[in-house]
């Protein structure tokens, strides 16, 4: 478990959050706010939505960065956290609304000096151009506003 | 430079565009398919006037 990694739980379930994980998609805050608002500390509260809409928004999240696991009484051994399914062959690019470029696949990355890195299965891409790790986002655009999707 | 077609390739230009080359699709807010071309390239500097497309805006500041 890394250092800022959280678990929180309503009592049926525990959402399990690893920011390291986390590619900026911004599913969770934009189907569900009231559960997933980065602004508020602790950011997810569970207690805003029923278990079923907090499983629905945490299997859409495309990676690993959240997961869940359900909490049955005294059965440890069976509760094993969800995992998302392996990516396909064909590289797929996801234009995330008013938020980056959802690459998912494998591939490789020539970054603006020349370096090579090789992508796995899933990153994101800077549409804003404020991130501080270009190419990739790094969240920038949450913090500065970037809204060109909002018709 | 086209050594391998298949393998697809994100080439971050300088000061530019993110260039996709190879097997991959392109998709919108609303999930729809936006390029099936085997090269496209995609804006990243907020600019562009044809998002998610590069239209050279980058150029003017």
């Amino acid at each position: 478990m890394e250092k800022n990694d959280r678990s929180y739980t309503n009592g049926e379930i525990t959402v399990h959050w690893k920011p390291k994980e986390c590619v900026h998609a911004g599913t969770c805050f934009r189907e569900l706010r009231k559960v997933f608002d980065p602004s508020r500390r602790p950011w997810i509260d569970l207690s805003q939505a029923s278990t079923e809409q907090i499983i629905d928004i945490v299997e859409r999240c495309p990676t690993d960065a959240l997961t869940y696991e359900r909490n049955t009484a005294g059965a440890d051994a069976e509760s094993t956290p969800s995992s998302k399914p392996p990516q396909a062959e064909k590289v797929h690019f996801s234009i995330m609304r008013n938020g980056p470029i959802l690459a998912e696949g494998h591939f490789t990355v020539i970054k603006p000096n020349g370096t090579e890195q090789e992508i796995k299965s899933i990153t994101s891409f800077c549409r804003c151009g404020m991130s501080h790790n270009q190419p990739f986002c790094d969240g920038s655009h949450n913090k500065k506003g970037f809204f060109p999707d909002n018709y | 430079m086209n050594n391998s077609p298949d393998k697809t390739k994100v080439t971050a230009i300088k000061d530019g565009p993110l260039m996709v080359e190879g097997n991959f699709t392109v998709k919108g807010v609303e999930g729809q398919v936006l390029s099936t071309m085997d090269k496209v390239f995609l804006c990243r500097c907020g600019k562009s006037a044809n998002k998610p497309f590069c239209d050279g805006s980058h150029r003017n500041k």
